[in-house]
């Protein structure tokens, strides 16, 4: 019996070795290798099977099922990670797209949803060929959720690979989000709105709890409480399972999401934050997640009354871009997110320009981000067992001269099109670099 | 061990974080409180609060030394309708109640206006929810600590209060909102508004002291309790007495209205502001036990204020009620001095009244006149000195002081100017 | 008497009742004269409508009505060079206000047609010394023609000193104009960037329009004049050209309206290059740019009481601003750019005078200064003889807050100091 079992492995390797080398194993082989969680190797093998960092290191020998990947000249790096952004999800016209007063510039429906609905999901309005395309910059991962809105919803984690959306998801939902932003026509329509309707939705949800909670201990006697999608969704926030992430725009918004953490009891993270950098101390005494935004220069509406102080916007667009860092400097660990920003790479080019260190930079969007959003036990660094997302890069990672030459999330190979005006499709077919 | 005790010992002797005393001496005092105006006083002050004042008070060696000589020295400026410091928009005007609002929540102490007010002598200021609302959000007293965090800003202790409009700003009368128009759009729908809000008020308020009484009971299972509403247990709050009504109003029918809707309902009003018609119901108002704060001379700009008279504050404090001034402008507060100066032109109140319409009425009308509003042993230093007399039509605010801290020192300021990289009033 | 153009030339009209004026002589009193010094219980005689006589030596001529002056000071009547007087009753009733008209461009708005007599704003501010005012249109890019208005008459020709003083512009700021319904609708969204693009684009845009609008204005009263010396046929006629040409031509003052530094840099320019006579109103930044309008001699309607342009400005930046002006020779008026407020002018020369503004630039800065700048000097803004007689009598220092007015003669003629707050206040204070 184990005779034939032998030839029949035997045969069955030939056959292999007949058809080619397997697709999903992949040696990367003579590149600089920067795992971020540990050492830096100068020649260093990758080994990725079945989507998975099999091995790491300059001793580690290419199998022999593997397709070879030259990287000489390259370098290497954990795919970067884009924690708070919107990656495949549809960009708004200029003017918020909820209609009313005068004409927008841009026609077509609004793909802004319910403005005050927590309980929607980022991941239903992705748009699987819209969100690949972030790997053009390198990315591999990315949260989304919608800018628009109060309470937009529930975000997603992506792992940018395959076609659906469906075959992407990393983490769903990740996270409750609240833009510390306000509504035109509808309440809240003020910044402290804002915050009192997020208040009595908290106490809302408590109570909706404890109504579920008597009702099901005893239903006999009790009017059944009524369903209630929204309340439903603060649920994981209020106990803790889901950190409510908080959309900030200055300093106080800070305070108020730490606010509202010690009023109710919740976790709260913070997104944007771009004057963070002085509250560097209350934030490592609270240990608050932070996403960094590297969008300097977001669209804002005009200040309306008394005339625009340029000199006052241009300091504050100085200090977001020296925001990260400060907050380096202070020693706080934080995400550097797109934030909506156009150019994610840009964004954080410019904050290096402005002092952030590029080695801190890369582990800002690789394993400092992943720690944020709760994925650092299986990606953000080059590292045995991690998901094999991974950035090859031609020039010193992240610099204004560096090309994104090679990305592999999930194991799967991609290419980014070096002509400017072509997309870079996924590519099924092994690259002609390969020697096998 | 004993050396350890000893030093233990030595600790508690020293007063924890002991600041020197400070003596603003020489300058004509003029304390607001029963003390009346000093010649050549000097006030003293240990740990931010008025250790002594008079004409013959010892320095106490080590004390910083402020020499008034030839000055004022007055208490700081109170501010009693103030939108200074908020974010964001001051209305949550998209519907007409919104008690659950707070200012609190959204006061901006990097507001640059709060060290020009100090500049202007102000100390303590009442930021106020906006005019849009019939009944709008939750107010915030401050004192102006200018480099202070938005918590350290709140006048600590300070009663809670709300903010009410009524006439054309919560109808909306004088602009045209795209879409359906909010209700109400009549000086009866404020009423109707108003009175809706706190019937609502006493069902809520109904159902709660049902359900603390059915908690009280033993046996049987524990009661759910009724729904939480951030709104309406403000409105409650009102009804029971907890928290002062600031109605800006400003024709005399709107605010006869409103003393009827809080007689009927049990509550009473607190100020009323602006109030540019208080002159013709002085009495009324007086009767009904509220304070008013209103203009110098501000008219012409509404139809409401066009019958608006420089004398209204003269008018109604004739007739016993407590009046202050106020600026609803971040611009005018620099100049509040001047404008309390107005009203001994317009009416002959005399200037020792006059000049408490800007300092101890409005911190009486705000329920913090043990801590403020005079310059009295016990309170807190909170205090302004001017080169000439307040009123004087040369006179500049020097320097001024909250809880005995120095925050505008115009010398200093002055210095600071040209130097490359100092911004005016950067923050200490 | 040859028929003159219409709009062509300044019209002076002289007050009905100055020539039934009594005789009138205010007696002991400390006079300011502002063009020359201050005379301690001094005697002014006036009488036809006109100051007769000032000085210590003056005689009372017999059956004049004496006024005490004792413990009192005599000022020349109050001037404030830029209001609405007249134009506006209550801000908030559109069918009360004649400040800005439709559109953009409206130099043939006439502000002297539209004056209204019988505002009850006139008397308010009569009662506190002012007894002239610029009234001016607002708005747009062009607002249209100013009238330096007497607060006295029952008709618009009665209270018309001189139109017109001057053509008003809004420089272009490159930002829409501030409506509250914009607060309704959804905001647009743009980058910083973005916004200061826009900016720049919307103000070449304007400055572009103004300079063609101007150009074609100078054509076409070139046309106008060669047309009446018969050298030319008559151009077709063209309302808003007609109006504008004079301003063109540098016949008549142009107003700018500027705050920014840059914004008033680049109006001086602008005027340079089309060769318009210019004075600056707001003029909020005008001391960063005060050594370029005094080398170009170019004047400031300045309005004290504001708020610092930018954050990082001192606190007392507009405060200080005419001291800074007047140190570097630059000429320029307080004014209240208002029209409620007009009795609160000399407190906002007492602003500027509490920081650093000498005492007597101050009340000059309120009296003789704008009858300068808008060129009555000649007939009012100082006590001496042969001027208007228009003073008032106060009694202490007018920047005093505290201090009451008791006389106001305009033309010789003494004024009712009773105002609508005062009919209010007799009325009210009687009852319980």
């Amino acid at each position: 019996m184990r005779r034939v079992m032998t030839v029949a492995v035997l045969a069955a390797s030939l056959a292999t070795l007949a058809l080619g080398a397997r697709r999903d194993v992949f040696a990367i082989v003579g590149g600089r290798v920067v795992t971020v969680s540990g050492p830096v190797y100068d020649n260093a093998t990758v080994v990725v099977r079945d989507g998975l960092i099999e091995a790491v290191g300059p001793g580690v020998a290419a199998p022999p099922d593997a397709r070879v990947i030259e990287a000489k000249g390259l370098t290497i790096t954990p795919g970067l990670i884009d924690a708070f952004g919107g990656v495949g999800l549809p960009s708004a016209p200029a003017r918020g797209g909820r209609g009313g007063g005068g004409a927008s510039p841009a026609p077509a429906a609004s793909p802004a949803g319910n403005p005050l609905a927590p309980q929607a999901f980022a991941l239903d309005r992705v748009r699987p060929d819209e969100a690949l395309k972030a790997r053009d910059q390198g990315v591999t991962t990315a949260l989304v959720i919608p800018k628009e809105g109060v309470l937009p919803g529930q975000s997603v984690i992506l792992n940018l690979s395959g076609e659906k959306t469906e075959g992407m998801v990393l983490k769903q939902p990740a996270a409750l989000h609240l833009h510390m932003a306000t509504l035109t026509r509808q309440y809240p329509g003020a910044l402290m709105g804002t915050i009192a309707y997020a208040r009595q939705a908290l106490y809302d949800a408590r109570a909706y709890r404890e109504e579920w909670a008597a009702y099901d201990r005893s239903p006999r006697g009790r009017k059944r409480p009524r369903y209630d999608a929204a309340l439903e969704a603060w649920q994981d926030v209020l106990s803790g399972r889901e950190p409510l992430v908080v959309t900030a725009t200055r300093e106080n918004d800070v305070r108020r999401a730490l606010a509202l953490a010690d009023e109710f009891k919740i976790k709260v993270a913070v997104a944007g934050a771009p004057q963070a950098s002085r509250l560097a101390s209350l934030i490592k005494q609270r240990s608050l997640p932070l996403l960094v935004s590297v969008n300097f220069d977001p669209p804002r509406a005009a200040t309306f009354f008394g005339a625009e102080d340029e000199e006052r916007e241009r300091k504050d667009i100085e200090e977001a871009q020296k925001n990260p860092a400060e907050l380096h400097k202070a020693g706080v660990r934080f995400a550097l997110v797109s934030g909506y920003a156009a150019s994610f790479l840009d964004g954080i080019r410019k904050a290096v320009e402005k002092g952030l260190p590029r080695e801190a930079a890369l582990k800002a969007v690789t394993l400092d981000a992943a720690e944020a959003v709760g994925i650092a036990d299986r990606t953000g660094s080059v590292e045995t067992g991690k998901i094999a997302n991974l950035v090859l890069w031609s020039g010193e990672p992240l610099a204004k001269d560096a090309k994104v030459k090679m990305v592999f999330v999930d194991g799967q190979l991609y290419e980014p099109d070096e002509r400017p005006d072509r997309r870079g499709e996924p590519s099924p077919s092994p690259s002609p670099e390969v020697e096998r | 061990m004993r050396a350890g005790l000893a030093v233990a010992a030595l600790l508690l002797a020293t007063p924890l974080a002991a600041e020197p005393p400070i003596a603003i001496v020489g300058g004509t005092v003029l304390t607001v409180g029963p003390q009346g105006v000093i010649e050549k006083g000097t006030v003293l002050i240990q740990g931010g609060k008025v250790a002594a004042v008079g004409a013959n008070v010892a320095v106490p060696p080590g004390a910083t030394v402020i020499d008034a000589a030839g000055r004022y020295v007055i208490p700081g400026i109170i501010d009693c309708h103030s939108h200074t410091a908020v974010e964001g928009n001051v209305n949550e005007g998209t519907e007409s109640v919104t008690a659950e609002v707070r200012i609190a929540d959204v006061i901006d102490d990097k507001d640059v206006n709060i060290y020009r007010e100090l500049a202007g002598g102000v100390t303590a200021a009442n930021v106020l929810h906006g005019s849009a609302n019939s009944i709008g959000g939750q107010n915030a007293v401050i004192k102006m600590r200018w480099g202070k965090g938005p918590q350290e800003l709140l006048f600590e202790g300070a009663p809670r209060g709300i903010k009410f409009a009524l006439g054309e700003n919560p109808k909306r009368s004088n602009f045209r909102v795209p879409g359906t128009p909010r209700y109400p759009g009549t000086r009866m729908g404020v009423e109707a508004t108003i009175r809706q809000a706190f019937e609502e008020a006493r069902d809520y308020k109904r159902e709660w002291d049902a359900y603390e009484k059915k908690l009280g009971r033993t046996g049987g299972d524990k009661p759910l309790p009724p729904r939480k509403s951030l709104r309406l247990e403000e409105l409650k709050d009102i009804l029971e007495g907890k928290v002062y009504v600031h109605a800006h109003c400003y024709r005399s029918d709107e605010i006869l209205m409103l003393i009827k809707v809080a007689e009927d309902f049990g509550f009473k009003i607190r100020t009323f502001q602006h109030v540019l018609e208080g002159y013709k119901v002085a009495s009324e108002i007086a009767r009904h036990g509220a304070g008013t704060s209103t203009f110098s001379d501000w008219w012409a700009y509404k139809l409401e204020a066009y019958d608006a008279i420089p004398y209204n504050a003269a008018i109604m404090a004739e007739h016993g009620v407590v009046v202050s001034l106020n600026s609803d402008s971040d611009e005018l507060a620099r100049r509040l001095y001047w404008e309390a100066a107005k009203v001994v032109k317009y009416g002959g109140v005399s200037e020792p009244e006059a000049l408490k319409m800007v300092t101890l009425n409005p911190a009486r009308q705000l329920g913090i006149d043990k801590r403020v509003g005079s310059i009295e042993v016990g309170k807190d230093a909170d205090i302004a000195v001017f080169s000439a007399h307040p009123f004087s039509p040369d006179t500049r605010c020097d320097l001024t002081l909250v809880d005995g801290v120095v925050y505008f020192d115009r010398a200093k300021d002055v210095a600071a100017r040209g130097q490359v990289g100092r911004t005016a009033g950067a923050r200490p | 008497m040859k028929r003159r153009a219409p709009l062509a030339l300044a019209l002076f009209a002289v007050a009905a009742a100055a020539a039934d004026s009594p005789t009138v002589a205010i007696t002991g009193a400390r006079v300011v004269t502002v063009s020359g010094p201050t005379l301690e219980r001094a005697t002014v005689v006036i009488s036809g409508g006109k100051i007769t006589a000032v000085g210590q030596g003056a005689a009372v001529p017999p059956g004049a009505t004496v006024i005490d002056g004792a413990g009192k000071t005599v000022y020349p009547g109050l001037i404030d060079g830029l209001t609405t007087l007249g134009l506006t009753e209550i801000g908030s009733v559109a069918g009360s206000v004649d400040v800005a008209e439709v559109g953009d461009v409206n130099p043939h708005a006439r502000a002297w047609v539209a004056i209204h007599p019988q505002s009850e704003l006139i008397p308010v501010a009569r009662a506190n010394g002012i007894t002239a005012a610029l009234a001016a249109p607002g708005g747009g890019l062009i607002s249209g023609q100013s009238v330096l208005i007497r607060l006295a008459g029952s008709t618009p020709a009665e209270l018309t000193i001189k139109a017109p003083v001057a053509m008003h512009v809004v420089y272009p700021t490159g930002r829409p104009p501030f409506e509250i319904s914009r607060l309704f609708e959804e905001p647009e969204l743009k980058t910083f960037e973005e916004r200061q693009r826009d900016k720049r684009r919307n103000q070449e845009k304007d400055l572009k329009r103004l300079a063609g609008l101007l150009e074609e204005a100078k054509a076409y009263g070139a046309a106008e004049e060669a047309a009446r010396a018969g050298r030319l046929e008559a151009p077709n006629s063209d309302l808003p050209m007609e109006s504008l040409a004079p301003a063109a031509r540098g016949q008549v003052p142009v107003v700018i309206r500027a705050d920014a530094a840059d914004d008033i840099r680049s109006a001086v320019e602008f005027a340079d290059r089309q060769r318009l006579k210019l004075i600056i109103a707001g003029g909020l930044e005008a001391w960063r740019v005060a050594d370029l309008l005094k080398q170009r001699d170019v004047a400031v309607l300045v309005n004290v009481d504001r708020l610092p342009r930018r954050e990082s400005d001192p606190y007392d930046a507009a405060y200080a601003n005419p001291a800074a002006l007047h140190r570097a020779g630059v000429r320029f008026a307080i004014v209240s750019d208002d029209a409620s407020q007009v009795r609160n002018l000399p407190y906002e020369a007492a602003m500027a005078r509490a920081f650093g503004l000498p005492s007597d630039a101050a009340i000059r800065a309120i009296t003789l200064s704008p009858a300068e700048i808008f060129g009555v000097a000649d007939r009012m803004g100082a006590i001496e003889r042969g001027k208007d007689a228009n003073l008032f009598v106060a009694t202490g220092d007018i920047m005093d807050h505290r201090t009451q007015v008791t006389q106001v003669l305009i033309d010789g003629v003494p004024q009712s100091l009773e105002t609508r707050h005062t009919r209010l206040y007799q009325e009210f204070r009687k009852r319980p």
